[in-house]
């Protein structure tokens, strides 16, 4: 039986073959009239009505397998994995089938827009992902669920969302919030109104919310679709470990990841075992405590460091581990880890661990609840520091500049006696003429005398901490006196019209102008 | 042969009575923030009472949610606008279409931009002690109602933590962050001091605690009707949206509201951080800046000449007004990003004074 349709074709085909098929004439006749009725179509569509916007149809392109193998020889079906549930790193794949014989739950499921859009309940039914859960051995209050959908975008559930269905619903109708009716499950949905999902629209299974009635909608953001991936994992468990210096800070488990950041800090390890740490050199940690600044290019204090003190790290069980500041300065080995193979440190680790390649496996202290700095120098000193003259005798540059004749500082405090410095009395000590940086970056040259030998003319006591700068108007700034008497650079200095301060490293509100007072307290 | 012609015949009055259905609507789909739910509406009215051939079809959503569905869902949109332009290069820009070398925007217009603020209503507690300089302290209060966006989900959300935070330096209290948040969540934000710049960590579980005086929603507009119903006693939301409302604002300085192109540097001391990745091409961390919404034509939107009509319908005196009747005007003069690559079609708007 011939097919029309394929004799048209061929005889178009063949049109430029005189002789084809002995039919030329009739199919040119065929031809002609077809063309001449689809002409008189299309007049009528164009005379008939206004003009149509016709779009070009989609292109449809269609593989043809070049050959179908027989039955017999058809390779056995390999089973498609629809779902991955992953828990400690180890997954178990589930097929369509397999997840259709786990517990199911069928009820209604709708959602509210983050705009307000409502979509009416429909009647969905999948697997509880609490049953799903019991597949690697439930869910506890110390864990959560990450679902993730295809396209990588993911949410994490809390177990009160999982277990207990706690959303928040709202109204079908109005949109409004309302109080929930029934008991909530969230489900992976399989089924929607009796038919499998609308791939395009839902994927294979989307996350639903399923309850009993058909007037409460829930958030639309809870409910993903294109789902492929349910991971099982430990919450997020906080913690606080105190690191103690010359200032003390908290540092909370937010505050350390930040600092662990692969554009920051980070800095891993492995050991003999094949373990990954990753942490945060302990040196960057005590540069955050070793003065007031906290972070940044100047945070850590070389200087301190070379002066000496020691660092104990403290675990929990009170075992301490004791550090000095040249064995850790700059030291990038040295690392304190909050991760080992990509996860939390847990046990008696947990939270802390110190590590490295430098270290002993006594050293690698874990369980660490604080981290103390003991600057030496000062804990060791018995009644009083007086802090040394840079140079003996007296013997300084030639001032570039010479301030008011008139002059003067008092100090006084916490020292065995106050005592006024003249203007004189500046110019007969150690001068230095030097180029400073300013805190907004300037370069400028300045002329005055070593902080440390200003205060080196008075007594002061081990329990000093702070110098309150105050100027004649009555403006004061404090610092810390271990950070002046730390500085090679911080002058009390002068310009021809007063006295001031060069607090090179400090913040600019201590650079002060026209000082008349330093106290020691 | 008569046979085929009475065939044809046939064949030819069926396709011509099939081409004389009523014409069909081109589809302009919009995605647009939520933000702009009520401008968009009456531009929309406007608009196809304009241009009959042409129905808008409008969904609205967070800002990266709207371009998930171009970028990551693949649907087939013709306009995007968002309440962060920053997004678009982000996100448009560094993705080509699947198949091509073509990436999914190249430009962006800097449409119009806003500010935060806090609504509240008559009923609502201490509103008549609240100011520019006490808000922070009158919110903190247990016994006041305060709704809040989530951040995991929306931009007011983080741009609501950016304040708090900036507002720390600016009323020289380092407590204003703790005071307000400080067990109110199961798994608690942190503000995290990096000396030069703050750091609010988002945990990637956020619950509030049963005796937290915070109600958390998934949106700013889910805000609204708990603020109509006096459910809550204040909230975080854009000017605009809280003029369209009709409710009570109290303005922000202009150091919080994150509205001022002059404090660009100093919003970016504060950054939002999520603790986990909500997306698998957006990088969860959102530095604080002026807010300024988006507007751009994927290039592979079906309809571009009607995105283009839009979009020039938009800057017409007609749609100008539109916005600025819903207390949302447009930038003006027109500040384009990737100049070189707008459409011809458009160039006409640069001009705009």
């Amino acid at each position: 039986m011939e097919n029309p349709s394929y004799h048209l074709f061929e005889g178009v085909a063949g049109n430029s073959s005189a002789s084809h098929f002995g039919k030329e004439k009739e199919v040119k006749h065929v031809f002609k009239s077809f063309f001449f009725v689809l002409l008189l179509g299309v007049m009528i569509s164009l005379t008939g009505c206004a003009t149509p916007i016709v779009e070009a149809p989609p292109e449809t392109v269609v593989d043809v397998p070049a050959e179908q193998p027989s039955e017999s020889e058809a390779e056995p079906e390999i089973p498609v994995t629809v779902l991955e549930l992953v828990k400690d790193g180890e997954s178990v794949f589930f097929t369509m089938d397999q997840l259709k014989a786990l517990p199911s739950a069928e009820g209604l499921a709708g959602i509210m827009s983050s705009t307000g859009k409502i979509t009416a309940p429909a009647i969905y039914k999948g697997v509880p992902v609490s049953a799903l859960l019991e597949e690697v051995g439930g869910m506890t209050d110390e864990h959560s669920v990450e679902i993730i959908a295809e396209d990588g975008y993911s949410i994490t559930y809390s177990p009160s969302q999982i277990r207990d269905g706690e959303y928040i619903t709202y109204d079908v109708s109005s949109g409004d919030e309302m109080e929930k009716i029934g008991e909530l499950q969230t489900i992976i949905a399989y089924e929607r109104e009796g038919e499998a999902l609308d791939q395009n629209m839902d994927g294979q299974l989307r996350l639903v919310m399923v309850g009993e009635s058909p007037l409460q909608v829930v958030d639309g953001h809870w409910s993903i679709k294109y789902v492929n991936k349910v991971v099982l994992k430990e919450a997020i468990e906080d913690w606080v470990v105190d690191f103690i210096g010359a200032i003390d800070e908290p540092m909370d488990r937010a505050t350390f990841e930040s600092g662990a950041a692969d554009d920051c800090h980070k800095r891993t390890w492995v050991d003999e075992d094949g373990q990954e740490w990753e942490g945060i050199p302990l040196y960057y940690l005590i540069g955050r405590v070793d003065d007031e600044v906290k972070h940044g290019d100047d945070a850590y204090r070389d200087d301190l460091a070379k002066a000496g003190y020691t660092i104990d790290l403290v675990s929990a069980d009170g075992y301490t581990v004791t550090l000095d500041s040249y064995t850790v300065m700059r030291d990038d080995d040295i690392i304190v880890a909050y991760l080992v193979d990509g996860e939390p440190l847990s046990g008696e680790d947990f939270p802390l661990r110190l590590v490295g390649p430098e270290l002993s496996k006594k050293q690698m202290v874990g369980g660490i609840v604080k981290v103390q700095i003991n600057f030496e120098p000062v804990a060791e000193a018995t009644e009083e520091v007086i802090p040394e003259a840079t140079s003996e005798p007296v013997a300084g540059e030639t001032p570039a500049v010479v301030g008011p004749d008139d002059a003067s500082v008092l100090i006084k405090g916490l020292v065995d006696a106050e005592k006024t410095l003249t203007m004189q009395d500046l110019l007969g000590m150690a001068v230095l003429n030097l180029n400073v940086t300013h805190p907004k970056g300037d370069q400028i040259d300045v002329t005055g005398i070593l902080m440390k030998d200003i205060l080196a003319q008075v007594s002061i006591p081990a329990e000093a901490t702070t110098l309150v700068l105050t100027a004649s108007d009555g403006y004061t700034s404090e610092v810390s006196l271990a950070d002046v008497l730390a500085c090679e650079t911080c002058l009390l200095g002068w310009d021809e019209e007063m006295l001031r301060t060069y607090m090179p490293g400090f913040e600019s509100s201590s650079w002060v102008k026209d000082l008349a007072e330093i106290e020691v307290k | 042969m008569k046979k085929h012609t009475f065939l044809l015949l046939v064949l030819a009055v069926v396709f011509g009575l099939t081409a004389c259905q009523p014409k069909e609507k081109t589809s302009l789909v919009i995605f647009a923030a939520g933000s702009l739910i009520q401008p968009f509406t009456e531009l929309e009215q406007a608009f196809e009472q304009k241009y009959p051939e042409i129905d808008i079809q409008a969904e609205y959503h967070g800002s990266i949610q709207v371009i998930r569905h171009v970028t990551e869902l693949h649907e087939a949109i013709d306009l995007v606008a968002t309440a962060d332009q920053a997004l678009m290069p982000m996100l448009m820009y560094e993705v080509n279409v699947p198949g091509t070398n073509q990436a999914y925007a190249q430009w962006h217009i800097n449409m119009a931009t806003n500010a935060l603020a806090i609504a509240y209503h008559d009923n609502s507690k201490y509103a008549d002690e609240l100011t520019e300089d006490n808000w922070w302290e009158i919110l903190s209060r247990p016994d006041v109602k305060v709704g809040l966006s989530d951040p995991r989900f929306d931009a007011v959300g983080y741009r609501q933590l950016m304040s708090f935070s900036l507002a720390q330096s600016v009323y020289k209290n380092p407590d204003i962050f703790y005071d307000f948040l400080e067990d109110q969540f199961t798994y608690p934000i942190r503000l995290v001091d990096m000396g030069d710049m703050q750091i609010i960590r988002i945990p990637e579980i956020l619950e509030t605690t049963k005796s937290s005086h915070i109600m958390m929603r998934g949106s700013s507009v889910a805000l609204i009707s708990l603020l109509e119903a006096g459910e809550v006693d204040y909230a975080f939301e854009y000017e605009s949206v809280i003029q369209q409302h009709g409710f009570r604002l109290l303005k922000l300085p202009n150091s919080l509201n994150l509205g001022d192109p002059s404090l660009e540097e100093d919003y970016g001391k504060v950054t939002v951080r999520m603790d986990f990745q909500r997306f698998a091409t957006v990088d969860p961390i959102f530095k604080g800046e002026r807010i300024t919404y988006g507007l751009t034509i994927p290039s592979n939107a079906p309809h571009m000449v009607e995105a283009l009509q839009f979009i020039r319908f938009l800057y017409s005196p007609e749609g100008q007004a539109i916005m600025q009747q819903n207390y949302h005007p447009l930038l003006i003069p027109v500040v384009v990003n990737g100049v070189e690559n707008v459409p011809d079609e458009l160039q006409s708007l640069l001009d705009l004074p």
